[in-house]
């Protein structure tokens, strides 16, 4: 659950900071397969319940916030620090 | 169609919205604006002029994106408010997921009316019976299940295939796809309460009728970026399908729940 929800507030950030729309598109294919994941496993650990999707917006992390959580699982350093952030990203 | 039905359709666009600022950053934010009676979903509504600034600055290309994400929107908000009032419909079992899902949807809508403002469609008139073909909907659960499924199915297509058309807003982008992802959530609980698997393989609409086949037409692409991934890596053709959801067209999207709006 934890993996399956941060992939998905992962792609749901890095989405704005992608300047390909091909990108974009493939990003949106993938990501809906990991919320669908992320419903799945909620659903087995509290059955029937909201928590499924217990917002009615998923959250969007930048990546460097998502690396902070990831880096918990994973040994080999990533360094995001040359990653766009989503505030310099201007409409 | 009629006349009213066409004034409708042209001022839409393909893509839900998806949408916004998670609940806590909302009510952190409704706070500091000193509103602390309003419901999240309410709150959301307020903070979307503030967060997306006037509607009258927004392109017309978004607020064509928008307004037919909010069209999906409102019809889905009230099949959940129709199925959740009905007498004997939704077993206790499962109410907690559809007055969830209500929520959300309903959520969505005042979202989306937020940021459209004075731009935002008027509500259509819908029929959930499509013309009597679900005479049963709100009487008969496996009916009811049956187009929920329809609907959230359809509405991650719908969303994901206006992302791109959203690129010009980074902030407005953003909350669709976070309006995306919950689409998705919602079709895979439903999917699953319904037995089937949470995600699509090829263009399957399962044990769904065949009025709904149009749903799942593209859904069995595998070629990905210039890459087909059925047999690659030894992959299954299954596998290659299930593992990426696929846009639909504005039009297609239409054409789906056209057989749901009367006017």
């Amino acid at each position: 659950m934890t993996f399956a929800d941060l992939a998905t507030s992962a792609y749901n950030g890095a989405g704005r900071l992608l300047v390909d729309p091909v990108n974009l598109a493939i990003s949106g294919k993938i990501v809906s397969i990991e919320a669908r994941h992320a419903a799945v496993i909620r659903d087995l650990i509290r059955p029937r319940s909201n928590y499924f999707a217990p917002e009615a917006l998923d959250p969007a992390r930048e990546p460097a916030d998502v690396l902070k959580i990831a880096s918990q699982f994973v040994t080999t350093p990533i360094n995001a620090s040359r990653l766009p952030k989503g505030t310099e990203v201007k409409p | 169609m009629n006349e009213t039905k066409k004034t409708i359709m042209s001022g839409l666009e393909p893509a839900v919205g998806e949408k916004l600022i998670s609940r806590r950053d909302v009510l952190l934010r409704a706070g500091k604006l000193g509103i602390v009676a309003l419901s999240a979903p309410l709150a959301v509504g307020v903070l979307a002029k503030d967060t997306f600034g006037q509607s009258s600055e927004l392109p017309q290309q978004i607020v064509d994106v928008l307004n037919f994400a909010l069209t999906l929107e409102e019809l889905e908000s009230e099949f959940y408010n129709l199925g959740s009032r009905a007498r004997n419909l939704i077993p206790r079992e499962t109410s907690k997921v559809f007055e969830t899902l209500r929520d959300h949807e309903e959520a969505h809508v005042k979202l989306l009316r937020g940021v459209l403002g004075n731009k935002a469609v008027v509500k259509p008139q819908f029929d959930f019976t499509a013309g009597g073909t679900f005479p049963d909907v709100f009487t008969n659960y496996q009916t009811f299940l049956a187009l929920s499924q329809a609907f959230e199915d359809t509405g991650v297509r719908a969303y994901k295939g206006q992302a791109t058309n959203l690129m010009a807003n980074g902030q407005i982008l953003q909350t669709a796809l976070q309006i995306h992802s919950v689409e998705a959530r919602h079709a895979a609980m439903i999917r699953w309460i319904r037995g089937e698997k949470e995600w699509i393989t090829g263009n399957s609409r399962g044990t769904l009728p065949a009025a709904a086949q149009a749903i799942y037409n593209g859904e069995e692409n595998t070629v990905q970026g210039g890459i087909d991934f059925a047999g690659a890596g030894g992959t299954p053709v299954g596998a290659a399908s299930q593992t990426f959801d696929e846009p639909l067209t504005r039009a297609e999207v239409l054409s789906i729940v056209s057989l749901f709006i009367k006017s």
